[in-house]
């Protein structure tokens, strides 16, 4: 039976160990806390089994999670942003799940990193533990970062079966590197993107190298435990868009730095067993794809994903790709089945 | 009654920042015994537990349906817990050690939401096989679901131990199965003859301890229950319940239909196969097999996961996880994934089995499953022989497949 | 029991950036108008007046057992810039109807999704938006982007970047009249075929899951015209579903979208095609489609459409007849297992 609260009289107590307001001190040690509105700098988590609640509205500079079973609730609003050499949301620790409420923002401030120059900074959000999961509510949610805005990295090898989940990965005008710059680095195994979108491509001088990458985090060298390896890696249902009909209502144009090497493709230099579903892809005419061709991402599996762009479809001698809409097949490797080759003649939406 | 203010904002009088954190919570409690923790929760809804408990049963006194408690971080429990009652949710926070075996005997309706990196062994839901589908408008039509859900790979199901084997008689049960260390079954639904905990023989452990209900639904699978968003891991594959030699699966264990798994992961798990389901209608995406223990050389090879008809296997990926460049890490000799009802999809499925033998196949048709799809899938192996799809049958689509080595 | 109105007032909530708790109790209509909230509406509540939520970027928590009894809008009923980017996200046992005593003369929804960037989270299974038939009305569990004042779409704006998951929706017939039109759920108007509105719907049950019964005078059908599920929005995912009601006097799922993607899903029974597609730029595959319209040695279970290019039907389970109606152009439609079951 539903019953009028006043009369049944409850403990109502306080479930939190510390509630924190404006001015204060963002608590970092095990326990159940809310944090109220307001802003907040620079905060590390470095104990395990630290449970916070925010409200909306709260601001921070970095944030770094380097203990394990971290619990980050982020209300609307939340604003992240800073130039930081751990990525302006590092997740370091293990087991940690953060969630961002709608229209928040994650910016890195920073700069890319250079071809070859592997590094947690430059990065919206970079996870480096593993077993991490990061959500966004909607795709109000928007993290960006120059170098890219959502990886999972670790120079060592070991960071493994991390997940982002529903938000948009946004680069940055005129700061992404040459060969370097992506939406999203999937640099260590098991790394997913789930319901990820991206339809910004930041125009300007500089590069943007492709949309999601799967490999080496900085750059074009072969895989390997420094560089980064997305071996296993997925992306699920994603969505990328630099036509007029994407979220933000007009169309995006790619950085121009070097035009054989701006793209907005989904690439894979360097995770064996990958797969893509169900994602989509308009490029509004400009480079794009999905390529993966490399030797290093052999058995990469492609199903049900339309790409409506002017580039090739590449897939190597022991990939899969089933029930695509693609341009064109670059070639017959591999196992090539149902796809539909629409060669420039996808039909329009409104706004191509 | 009052008709005065009862709407808790925490904005007393100013617009922005408030004073008092009341409302969410109807009741903080730090009762740990089965009729305290029964007496609070049937006084009023939406409570926070902060105590480390022992067994306790939630219906110790009376069955009270639609409740919400929340297990607040840092909360134990050092033996196992009973419900009862229909639509009770339980939500777990991060930080919470709830590794005993949690058992819903019959609650249909329940949910268990675990946020964050929780620490579990064991869930059990329990029913009475098909669902009612009630089709009377009101809160109660249609199915009512059993519902597990994690945020992520973060939330744990693992067992930190190795089941001790006691008396292989029928009828004699184990008293000390479910505890962290004798960790059985992961998400277990009832199956008969693998199921210690829900057992149908009166001796088995709930009621081991004398002084709580026999399990009502013993040895039985509901229907419709979704489980999705958790890392699971079993210890040793060898390990059998007492009286039967049958052992859980790493991911479901189950005798229903209508099942739903989204985003599990059995990683560096050691189990007889990653599913035992005996039902049609099961659902699977976007599950993951990263990696098979088998450092002992004594235990079992694992057998192959089969579904029943009318199901869909989506996205799974069944993995030796290479942890870095070229560094394949253990081997799942035998058993991969397999169809044995008819009119079933495998499809956008990637294998990759390094000691594939004559022992399995990594995807296997059986002759029993006419009209089957497997499509869409990549297998990597150390032999295309092994390392296929194997067709018993012959009357399905079979096709867009790839087998390399 | 006698109502509670809110602070006195009709339940109107202006704040921003608050903590805003509903503790148990019996309310009224309520309307969350501000902007950045957290809410959380607590366990056993129940709602007799619609909740509406037209403030943007909330993010409102309903706890167990609570039921919304006359409806759920968030938006506007003709205006999608208005109650933008909120999560809801649902924990237990939920249900969300309409009084069919208190039904327009036109078009009713259980759930009304206006808003862009709407996430609607249901708990699983356990979260039910239902509707029951009533006499010469439209009746549907849940829309996206449509009015409810005329039931038409909001046409060149439709509702967009949605999501809509882990929730079960039923029409039920009311046992003596079937109403003018029902569906499951509605995603966008006639207008919304080419507009991309990238919505992404999975993990959803549509049907009450029971099994075959051709009597209507049990479980649930959407006889006198209508159907199951109709997606008419562009780029819109339609992904790891079941639908399965009692009986569908119409198709299951009816795809007129440009570049859908429609993966995963499970369709059964149905009166008419259990799948019937329209768009183009189409994919349709790993889907098990079988028993429509009784087990019917005529009725095929995908009919594709002449107005869809270009697209894939492939790697799908159909029954119960051996051949799909394919009048698509320049597509790859193949590879599909078909036969009785």
């Amino acid at each position: 039976m539903a019953d009028n609260f006043i009369n049944k009289g409850a403990n109502h107590a306080m479930p939190y160990n510390s509630v924190t307001y404006n001015g204060g001190t963002v608590p970092t040690g095990a326990g159940y806390h809310l944090v109220k509105r307001g802003s907040y700098g620079s905060i590390t988590f470095a104990t395990d089994k630290c449970i916070v609640d925010f409200d909306g509205g709260c601001s921070f500079s970095n944030i770094r999670i380097t203990g394990d079973q971290v619990v980050l609730n982020f209300g609307p609003k939340t604003e992240l942003s800073a130039d930081s050499a751990y990525g302006t949301l590092g997740i370091e620790g293990d087991r940690n799940y953060v969630y961002f409420g709608p229209k928040s923002t994650i910016t890195d401030t920073g700069s890319s990193n250079g071809r070859g120059s592997p590094s947690l900074q430059g990065h919206g959000i970079i996870i480096s533990g593993s077993y991490n999961t990061v959500e966004g509510a909607n795709w109000t949610v928007r993290a960006t970062g120059p170098s890219g805005a959502l990886a999972a990295y670790n120079s060592g090898g070991s960071a493994e079966h991390n997940t982002f989940k529903t938000m948009e990965a946004r680069t940055v005008s005129n700061k992404g590197a040459y060969a370097v710059a992506s939406a999203a680095f999937l640099s260590a195994p098991h790394t997913t993107l789930y319901n990820v979108g991206t339809w910004f491509g930041a125009p300007g001088s500089h590069y943007m190298h492709q949309w999601l990458k799967i490999g080496p985090i900085a750059g074009d060298g072969s895989p390997s435990n420094s560089n980064g390896n997305g071996y296993g890696s997925r992306i699920l249902y994603c969505y990328g868009d630099l036509s007029g009909n994407n979220p933000d209502g007009s169309a995006s144009t790619l950085s121009s730095g070097s035009s054989g090497n701006n793209s907005f493709s989904v690439t894979n230099y360097g995770g064996p067993q990958v797969q893509m579903i169900g994602t989509y892809c308009d490029t509004g005419g400009q480079n794009g794809g999905f390529i993966m061709q490399s030797s290093y991402a052999h058995n990469s599996n492609m199903f049900g994903n339309i790409s409506d762009s002017a580039s090739n479809m590449q897939i190597g001698t022991t990939c899969t790709a089933n029930a695509n809409i693609i341009d064109n097949p670059d070639n017959t490797n591999g196992t090539q089945t149902n796809n539909v080759a629409h060669s420039g003649n996808m039909t329009a939406l409104t706004n191509d | 009654m009052s008709e005065g203010f009862n709407y808790f904002s925490h904005q007393s009088l100013t617009p922005n920042y408030i004073s008092g954190t009341k409302g969410e919570y109807e009741n903080i409690s730090a009762v740990t015994t089965s009729a305290a923790c029964t007496a609070v929760i049937e006084a009023s809804n939406n409570i926070m537990f902060t105590g480390n408990m022992a067994q306790v049963d939630w219906s110790a006194t009376n069955e009270v349906a639609r409740k919400d408690m929340t297990w607040k971080t840092g909360v134990t429990i050092s033996d196992l817990h009973y419900f009862n009652a229909e639509y009770t949710t339980l939500n777990l926070q991060s930080g919470v050690s709830a590794m005993r075996p949690l058992l819903f005997d019959a609650a249909y309706g329940s949910n268990v939401n675990a946020m964050g990196g929780v620490d579990m062994t064991n869930i059990n839901f329990t029913g009475s096989g098909n669902g009612t589908v009630s089709t009377t408008l009101g809160d109660e039509v249609s199915t009512k679901p059993y519902t597990f859900q994690g945020t992520g790979y973060e939330t744990f199901m693992k067992h930190a131990g190795e089941m001790t084997i006691q008396d292989a008689n029928p009828g004699v049960q184990d008293p000390a199965m479910g505890d962290v260390v004798d960790g059985f079954g992961t998400f277990h639904c009832g199956k008969e003859g693998y199921d210690h905990m829900s057992h149908s023989y009166t001796n088995h452990r709930f009621s081991h301890s004398g002084s709580y209900r026999a399990i009502s639904h013993g040895g039985q699978s509901p229907e419709y229950v979704d489980i999705r968003n958790c890392t699971t891991k079993m210890i040793n594959a060898s390990r059998t319940m007492s009286n039967s030699n049958g052992a859980p699966a790493s991911l479901l264990t189950t005798n229903g239909s209508y099942y739903y798994l989204s985003f599990l992961m059995a990683d560096d798990s050691n189990h007889p196969m990653f599913m035992k389901i005996g039902g049609d209608k099961l659902m699977s995406r976007n599950c993951v097999i990263a990696g098979y223990t088998d450092a002992a050389s004594n235990h079992n090879e694992p057998g192959p996961s089969w579904q029943n008809a009318k199901s869909i296997t989506s996205g799974f990926q069944f993995l030796e996880m290479e942890s870095s460049v070229g560094s394949v890490n253990t081997n799942h000799d035998g058993g991969g994934l397999g169809s044995i009802g008819d009119d079933s999809l495998i499809v956008a499925c990637s294998v990759e089995v390094q000691s594939g033998d004559a022992a399995g196949d990594a995807v296997y048709i059986h002759s029993n499953a006419n009209d089957n799809v497997a499509y869409g899938l990549n297998i990597h192996s150390n032999n295309t022989s092994y390392g296929n799809v194997l067709d018993q049958p012959g009357d399905g689509t079979i096709t867009g497949n790839e087998s390399t080595t | 029991m006698s109502k509670i109105n809110i602070e006195g007032h009709s339940g109107l909530h202006r704040e921003e950036y608050e903590r805003i708790v509903f503790p148990r109790g019996n309310y009224a209509a309520v309307e969350i108008a501000g902007d950045y909230n957290v809410i959380v509406i607590n366990a056993g509540s129940r709602f007799d007046g619609k909740f509406v939520v037209s403030g943007d970027y909330n993010k409102i928590t309903i706890h167990n057992d609570v039921n919304f009894n006359n409806g759920i809008l968030i938006g506007a009923d003709a205006d999608a810039s208005v109650g933008v980017g909120n999560h809801i996200k649902c924990l237990g046992k939920t249900f969300i109807t309409r009084d069919p005593n208190q039904y327009n003369d036109h078009t009713n929804y259980a759930l009304q999704i206006n808003g862009h960037y709407t996430h609607w989270e249901g708990s699983g299974m356990n979260t039910k938006v239902v509707m029951q038939t009533v006499a010469s009305k439209i009746a549907m569990a849940c829309v996206i982007g449509k009015k409810a004042s005329d039931g038409a779409s909001l046409d060149d704006s439709p509702t967009q970047w949605c999501i809509l998951e882990k929730t079960q929706f039923m029409v039920l017939y009311d046992g003596s009249n079937h109403g003018t039109s029902k569906y499951l759920l509605y995603v966008n108007g006639d207008a919304g075929s080419d507009i991309a509105c990238g919505h992404l719907i999975t993990n959803n049950w549509f049907g009450s899951l029971g099994e075959y019964d051709a009597s209507v005078n049990t479980g649930q059908d959407t006889t006198a015209g209508g159907g199951g599920v109709i997606i008419d929005g562009a780029t819109t995912r339609f992904v790891e579903n079941h639908v399965q009601p009692v009986y569908t006097g119409g198709t299951n799922l009816y795809l007129n979208g440009r570049r859908v993607i429609t993966l995963f899903n499970q369709l059964a029974h149905g009166s008419s095609f259990g799948a019937d597609i329209h768009g183009d730029n189409n994919i349709f595959a790993g889907n098990l489609i079988y028993w429509n319209d009784g087990k019917s040695t005529s009725t095929k279970p995908i009919n594709i459409g002449s107005g869809s290019d270009r697209s894939v039907i492939a790697g799908n389970r159909g029954g119960n007849t051996s051949s799909i109606t394919d009048n698509s152009t320049n597509s790859s439609v193949g590879n599909n297992e078909l036969g009785a079951l």
